[in-house]
This record gives structure tokens, sequence and C-alpha cells, in this order.
């Protein structure tokens, strides 16, 4: 009886877990081997079909060339913003840093769709930023900051760094005040320290937090659905509209198993990189 | 026979079926209905379901109301063993998928006998399932703060002046599916035979648009200033219209528009069947049509309903407005979708980079 | 090497009182001096200054010539040894050792060999490409050490540095880091709460206390003749007998509101029976005995309150000694000395 105890005290973890994540994987799965009809029903089978459709189709490929441009774009500016906002973070000595560091993850709280209005009214065409511009006289016309590729990378890249900003606090362990300390008796300068001690010893941190940037930004859908004006394609918005709007769930969970299959196969790689680095 | 006449032979009709009335008395029991959410819920509820429950005090009738056809798939799909729902209201397009796959029940005049009054449309559009039970149709809307006078042709909107100014609901979103059957008619063809002319015109208009998925629609982009016209179905863009005291301008384009169409449509299992025939019975009845089309601007698919003139003029029923109807083939259009959508992302989207 | 001159140095945080209040001391050039104080006397806070690393309120720093107080850590050509030692994780001992040279833009050639020097004077050949991680406390350490030195210092700190080392590992490395000190006659501050380190390597040592010197002198002068009560007491061990009190001090009898002291080594054990000698002297009763090894502790209360005396371990005047046995003590009155309370 002793033995079973752990098992039984994981029990409700590991319910959960099935059912938040084993079971909607393996219906996904179980739909991905269905057949569409020509009207749009769905035939129960265990057919390959839809997968050699999705794998024929040269836009699959486009949409997947996208969604790792957009994940490697909003990723690596996200990086680059949330580096010294963390670093910041880290250092601060000051007592406003818990509410500075609220303020920081504070875009976590809004709901993603509220955010999403909140840069419609920035960056639209009579948005604070082009107002300013036209008034300033610096351009003629509005520049078209949304409903493009713009939009999606600047809200996405927004929407993803508390995530980035989080995790680069989480992996500045390694960065010890002291050892930068130590450096500037040596004779660096600040910009030396920064580049010979503060950036080597921050590099886990950073490709952490990359990463997390680069899988959540892969799989976003709601910054390029709402941000996108129906001009950005990646394959989150493709499972949407496959789902939604054209109603065909086979080739809708069979793109978002390749999808996922995609993130997974990133996060393996990382692992395999970082486990050979750190031998 | 002269229009009049058989309206009035149509009002005859329904005072000859009131009789039946109290035999639906007898029922009793809970009965879910499941439709759209919003603003249909809104109407739909205050002049077809609250006249249906106060005929039938034995029944309770309770409202799912899902986003979209799409979600009520899904539930009918999820369900398909122990149904919740009763009836169901949805887009054709989805109602043949639930009809083909065996979700919802085959229906025959025996059992509702009101399918004999509906227009052949109507009949046909729901094929051995549910039949329509509203008629919507492609609009333009415009912004009647911006444009005047009023524009009665699709034309209107390949103007370089509104760069920036146009929201289309691209395919696969079927506004995007209509627009590009109306457009291949204005270029004088026909989408059965290809739609090449639709949409290399298409193309000359994706660089004046703002956003090819308005969002939340096209009818708030205006409200808020975003665009001058957008693509839009025309109940909503009617009571739009009400509701912003005549800033949304709704455009039936004098190339032709054609219908969006709702069925209704029995679920096959559901826990109370009798109320289920005795709603889509009351559904289709002349007395619901002709408030739900006079509340909303539906189109009536009873052919015998009554519309108030005023009421009717504000749908594609309208006399003057019959003939624009496209004869589109949802059945067909589903099967052109995939291709359609693909060219109007490799073609005409991408023409309108910004 | 050059010559330190801290001069009226004051650092406060906020609102307590000043870390560092006031601070005024010299190192002459070559000179090892210790800044000796317990924990919290401000004087890791001095070192701080001095190094740069934090800005005084107010006083000066002077190097050689120069005045530093202003300068920035880097232009300063100090070397700094910190107790955690601070090494470059992701560098190799080679690389650290290098690194200060690399700053200063020393040749490639020239460092390469100066590096080695350096690895040599700290006995860590062959250990040259071995992280940090991968290296001993003691050896880290010395990297630490050879990284600080490498750069030819004009003045060497160092921070607690041997703290984290065992007993046995810092006993040796006390007298490694006086040899390179010496072997490289640069000025050197080395701030510690550890008054054997203090004493044992340093020829001066400055004794701190509530962030101001208390005494500046030389081990044996410090450990002799301390200027202050706080500096008696918190050198070596000290028994304090409070006056009025039948004591003779060096300075003339014990009077009320003053305390006299005197090292329990100076005060002779007496079995029962034994004749007094000296001009001070006690009777009691044995209240406990401690072992320490090359030394034994007796502590016994008397009228003048509970005083210790200290004997050879290999002496025979404790043995058979029991708690509650009753002994004398004597001592000098050369040997005692007197503090106002």
């Amino acid at each position: 009886m002793k033995g079973a105890l752990p098992f039984l005290l994981l029990a409700p973890a590991l319910l959960a877990l099935v059912a938040v994540f084993v079971v909607p994987i393996a219906t996904i799965g179980r739909i991905a081997l269905y057949v569409s009809e020509g009207s749009g029903a769905m035939r129960e089978a265990v057919a390959l079909d839809t997968f050699r459709t999705l794998f024929a189709d040269s836009f699959t490929w486009e949409l997947t060339r996208n969604s790792a441009h957009l994940a490697l774009l909003c990723a690596s500016l996200a990086t680059l913003i949330a580096y010294p906002i963390a670093l910041f973070l880290f250092r601060t000595e000051s007592r406003f840093r818990p509410l500075l560091a609220i303020l920081a993850v504070a875009p976590l709280l809004v709901s993603s769709v509220v955010r999403v209005v909140g840069w419609l009214v920035v960056l639209g065409d009579q948005g604070l930023i082009n107002a300013a511009l036209l008034s300033l006289g610096l351009v003629d016309r509005a520049v078209p900051l949304i409903n493009n590729w713009t939009g999606v990378v600047i809200g996405l890249t927004e929407s993803v760094m508390p995530y980035v900003i989080l995790s680069l606090l989480a992996g500045f362990g390694r960065l010890d005040r002291t050892v930068e300390e130590a450096a500037a008796t040596l004779g660096a300068p600040p910009w030396r320290v920064f580049l010979r001690v503060t950036l080597p010893l921050s590099l886990p941190a950073i490709a952490l937090g990359w990463l997390i940037g680069f899988v959540l930004s892969f799989s976003a859908f709601v910054s390029p659905k709402l941000l996108g004006g129906g001009r950005v394609f990646v394959l989150a918005t493709e499972i949407y509209d496959l789902a939604m709007q054209a109603v065909d769930w086979p080739a809708a969970a069979a793109m978002a198993l390749y999808a996922l299959s995609l993130t997974l196969l990133v996060l393996a790689a990382y692992t395999v990189l970082t486990r050979r680095v750190a031998a | 026979m002269s229009r009049p006449a058989t309206a009035f032979a149509a009002a005859l009709l329904g005072l000859a079926t009131l009789p039946a009335a109290p035999a639906l008395a007898q029922l009793r029991g809970d009965m879910t209905l499941m439709a759209y959410t919003g603003i249909f819920q809104e109407n739909y509820t205050a002049v077809v379901v609250e006249p249906f429950k106060a005929a039938n005090p034995g029944v309770n009738v309770t409202y799912f109301a899902p986003n979209t056809s799409a979600v009520m798939l899904g539930t009918l799909r999820s369900q398909r063993t122990a149904p919740q729902a009763d009836v169901v209201i949805m887009d054709i397009t989805t109602a043949a998928i639930a009809c083909a796959e065996g979700l919802v029940e085959k229906l025959t005049p025996a059992e509702v006998p009101v399918m004999e009054e509906l227009v052949p449309l109507a009949r046909q559009a729901g094929g051995e399932c549910g039949p329509a039970v509203t008629f919507d149709h492609f609009v333009i809307v415009y912004d009647t703060t911006k444009v005047s006078p009023a524009p009665t042709s699709l034309r209107a909107l390949w103007n370089e002046q509104l760069r920036g100014r146009i929201a289309i609901s691209a395919p696969p979103n079927i506004q995007g599916l209509v627009l590009t059957a109306i457009v291949e008619k204005m270029e004088g063809g026909d989408y059965r035979r290809g739609v090449d002319k639709a949409i290399e015109r298409l193309r000359g208009l994706a660089p004046l648009v703002q956003t090819f998925d308005p969002r939340p629609d096209g009818y708030s982009l205006i409200l808020n200033d975003q665009v001058t016209y957008a693509t839009g179905w025309n109940a909503r863009s009617q009571l739009y219209r009400d509701q912003s005291n005549g800033r949304i301008g709704v455009m039936l384009p004098e190339e032709g528009t054609a219908f969006q169409i709702n069925t209704i449509n029995v679920v096959k299992g559901g826990p109370n069947r009798a109320a289920a025939l005795a709603f889509v019975n009351h559904a289709l009845s002349q007395p619901a049509q002709k408030a739900f089309t006079e509340r909303m601007f539906y189109g009536p698919t009873n052919a015998r309903a009554e519309i108030a003139p005023e009421a009717l003029a504000r749908t594609a029923a309208a006399p003057e407005y019959r003939d624009r109807v496209i004869d589109l083939d949802w059945a067909d259009v589903v099967k052109l979708r995939d291709t359609w959508n693909n060219r109007w992302r490799r073609e005409v989207i991408s023409a309108g980079g910004r | 090497m050059a010559r330190l001159a801290l001069e009226g140095l004051t650092k406060a945080y906020g609102t307590a009182p000043p870390a560092v209040d006031g601070l005024t001391l010299e190192a002459e050039e070559g000179e090892f001096l210790a800044l000796l104080g317990p924990s919290g006397c401000g004087k890791t806070t001095t070192l701080r200054m001095v190094a740069g690393l934090v800005p005084a309120d107010r006083g000066r720093i002077r190097l050689g010539e120069e005045d530093i107080t202003a300068a920035p850590v880097h232009t300063r050509g100090i070397g700094l040894v910190f107790q955690s030692y601070a090494l470059f994780p992701h560098m190799d001992a080679v690389g650290n050792i290098g690194f200060g040279l690399e700053m200063q833009g020393v040749p490639k050639a020239e460092r390469q060999a100066r590096v080695a020097e350096a690895l040599r004077l700290t006995r860590l050949e062959g250990l040259g490409h071995r992280r940090p991680r991968e290296l001993s406390g003691g050896q880290q350490q010395r990297v630490a050490l050879a990284r600080a030195i490498a750069i030819r210092p004009r003045l060497l700190l160092l921070d607690e540095c041997l703290s984290n080392l065992d007993a046995k590992l810092r006993e040796e490395m006390r007298g490694e880091i006086r040899d390179i000190q010496r072997a490289s006659a640069t000025t050197a501050l080395f701030v510690t709460h550890d008054q054997t380190e203090a004493l044992s390597i340093c020829d001066t040592v400055a004794v701190m206390h509530r962030g101001r010197i208390e005494q500046r002198g030389t081990p044996e002068e410090i450990y002799e003749r301390p200027a202050t009560r706080f500096v008696a007491s918190f050198i070596g061990r000290m028994n304090a007998i409070d006056g009025p009190a039948p004591v003779m001090t060096r300075e003339g009898p014990l009077g009320a509101g003053e305390t006299a002291m005197v090292r329990p080594h100076r005060v002779r054990l007496l079995r029962e029976g034994a004749a007094a000698e000296g001009d001070n002297a006690a009777s009691g009763t044995v209240r406990r005995i401690t072992y320490i090894g090359d030394i034994v502790q007796v502590q016994a209360a008397t009228p003048l309150g509970p005083l210790a005396a200290e004997v050879s371990g290999a002496s025979p005047l404790w043995r058979g000694l029991d708690v509650g046995a009753p002994v004398g003590l004597a001592w000098s009155s050369s040997d005692t000395l007197r503090f106002p309370a």
C-alpha cells in the first residue's frame, strides 16, 4: 500500500494531463485519419489521404516558411528588446522592482483580443503613430502598420515579450555581479565587460528566452489573425480557416499535427544542442 | 395570378390552418434550439421562440447559441451518440454536411406540412433534409457620411481615392465566394465556367483594400471610421443601419447578389422529436416568417407569408431586386471553394500588399 | 606600486549611521596593510571605495601622486581578489589571468609570457586550461590572485579572500600570499575579520570599528599595547576586571569607572598552598577547564569576577585539577592595562 501512495498523490495531476492534453491530441490524431468527401462531409476511416493532400500542396510549404519566418523574426526581436529590460529588472535594487516586474509582464494580464484592439488604436491608418507622422509632415499618406506583416510582427513581438522576459530572468542564474566587477577592476570599460562577461554568461538565458519566443510565435493565432488583415497566412491561421470556415476537420487535424511535430522538432533540436554545448 | 391576389390567398390559407393549433398545445417537456448568437438570438427569441412558447405552454425551449455554424456542426458531431439539441438553424453549406453525415433527419411534408407553403428554392436548398428558414443576401455597406449620392453599382469600389478604405471578407469566408461569383457576372462571365475575369478584376481592387479579414466585422470598421466600404449580409446591415441612425448605408449592387441561406433541421435522435417537429412547423409558418422578416429583414422562405411592403423592400424578395439574385448553387460552390480560395491568395491578396 | 592615502573617507547608506565615517589611513609603498575589524565595521565598504566599485560621499583617495577619488574602476589599475574569487566561469585559468592584460592591450606574446609567469608564481603550472569549476577551492584562490597580480597593479586589494578555505589550506595560502606580495613589492590592503590572519601576514594592522580606525600599528603593537578598550578586547583573549578593585595596572591602581585588562597567558596558575608571585593575585575555584591542544585554559570564579589563566598543555599544573578545586591566580601589574570603562 505504501508504494501506491505516490501514484495516488499524482493521480489528480495525471488525470488532468490526460484530460487536457492526451485526449484532445489523440482525438485530433484520430480525426486526421478520417476522409473528407467532396461535400465536406467526414467519413470515418483509417486513411492517409488527408496527409497525402497536405504534403502534396505547395501552399503547405509556403505556410511553413511563413510560420518559421514570423517566429524567427518575432522571437529575435522580442529577445532583443526583452534582454535589456530583463537585465535591468534582474539588477535593479529599486524598491519599485516588484512593481516594475509586474509592469513588464502586465500584458499577460490583458486578454490577447483586447491587446490587439489596443494595437488598432496605435497602429491604424488613423492611429496614434500615423496621426503623429502626418501632423509632423513626415509622411504624405498613412504608413501601413496594420493589416499586414508589419502589424503582425509588432503585435506578436509584444505579446511574446513577457514570456521572454520571464524566461530570461529565470535563466540569469549564472550572472554574478561580482564577476562583472572583477572584469572592471581588471581594466575593462563597461562595454567590454558587457561583451566579454555579461553577454557570454547570459547566453543560456538568451537561448531559452528565444526558444520560448519562437515556439509561442510559431503557434500564435490571435495576432496573425487579428492584425494580419487576411494577408498573413501561417499554419495556425490556416488550421483555424480549415476547421471553422471550410469545416474540413480532417485537413485541420492533419495540419495541426504537422505544426505540433514541427514545434516538437525545434524543442528536441534545442535540447540536443544545449546538451552538446554543456558537455 | 397577380401579387395582391397571391397574398390574399396566402392570408386565407393562413387562417385556414389556425384550427390545427390546439393539437400542438398538448406537447410537453424540454426542447433545445441551436442557432446563431448575438442580434439573431435576441430577435429570433422575441418574435419566433416566444410565440411558440406561448402557444405551447408545456414546452420549455432552451436557446443554445454557439458562435458559428462550424461550431454547431462540431457540437452535433460530438453529440452524435447522445444529442442534446432538437432543432438546429445553420448555414446551408454546413447543414449539407450534417445532412450527408446523417446528423439531422430527412424531412417530408407528411410530418412538416408547412413545407408545402415554401418557395421552391427553400425546399431545394435543404435537399432531403430541413428546408431554408431564412434568405439573406450579399450587400455592400458604406459610410453615408462619406459617400453621396448613394452608390448603386459594385463598380464604385474601383476608385483610387478609396485606397485603404475598403474591407472585404475574402474566401474561405462565404462573402468572398459570393463576391467572386458576382464580379464574374459583372464582367460578363458565369462562375460555373470559371472565374478568370473576376480574379483579374479583383486584382485591380486588391491594392485599395484595408483588410481581407475584417475584425470584428465590416460594419464596426465603418462605424469606427477605419473603412468606407465593406462587404456584408443584408439582414445585419439593415439592423446596423437602423441602429446607427443611417450612418451605415446598404447597397444591393445592380450587378447582382446571391443568397446566403440558413436551413432549419431536426436533430437525429434528439431528446424531444415531437416538440422539434412542432417548432420547425412554427418557424416556417406564415406568422413566424412574417414577424422575423419584418423584425430583421431576412427574406421569407414561406411563399404565403404576407410581409409589410416597407420591410419587404429591404430584402431581396422585393420585386425590384428579385431578378438581381444570381442562382448560386452552394453544393457547386463548396466544391469550387478550395480552387477559388487558392486563386484569391496567390493572385488577389498577393496583389494587395501593404 | 604606490603609496595609498585615504583622507576623511565617508560613505553612508540611507539614513543609517555612516558605514565609513571620516576614515583616514595610509599604506606606505610596498607595505602589506591589514584592515581588521568585526563584520559590519565598514572595512569592505572602504575596500570597495578604494577599488572604485562604490562612490565615496566625502573624502579623498590618493594613489601615489594621483587623486583617484572619482576615477572610473577600469582606469584605476588596482588588483582586487574577491572573497568569492569572482573568476570568469566561461574562461579557463589562462583566460582569467590574461583578461586584464588583454584589456591593457598587451601584445599576445608578452601576454602569454606574463600569464605563464603568474601561473608559475602561484604554482598553477599545468592547470592553465582548466575552467574554474574544474579547480579546487585553493586552486581557484590562486587563479584569483594570479589574475589580480598579472596586471602589475599599483595596489593589491584582498577581500576576506581566505575565508572560504579550510583551516589547513588557509594557513598555507597565508604564507604564499605574503611571499608573492613581497616578491612583487606591491602595496597591498588586506581586509579581514580574522585577527590571526591579519597579525600573521601583514606588516601593519589597522583595527577598524564603527567606520573609523581605532589603532594602526605593527601586529606586536596592536597585541601588546592596544590603544583602546575595543582593540584590547577584539584582539586576542582578554580578562576584564571592572573597578574599583584591588588591582594594580601598568598605569596605577584601578579606580571606579575603569576596567583592568590582562591576557590569560600572562596569568599564572597556582596550586593550593603555593606562594603568590607578582603584584596582583586572586584566589577562587575552578569553573571550567578547556583543553585547546597546545594550551589549556582554566577559568576560575574569584572575588574580582571570572578570571582565566592559560598554561601549556604539557604543564603538570593543570593535571588532576577538577571543577570546584581551589586555585590561586597571579599576574604582574606590568601586564595589566587600564581603560575607562
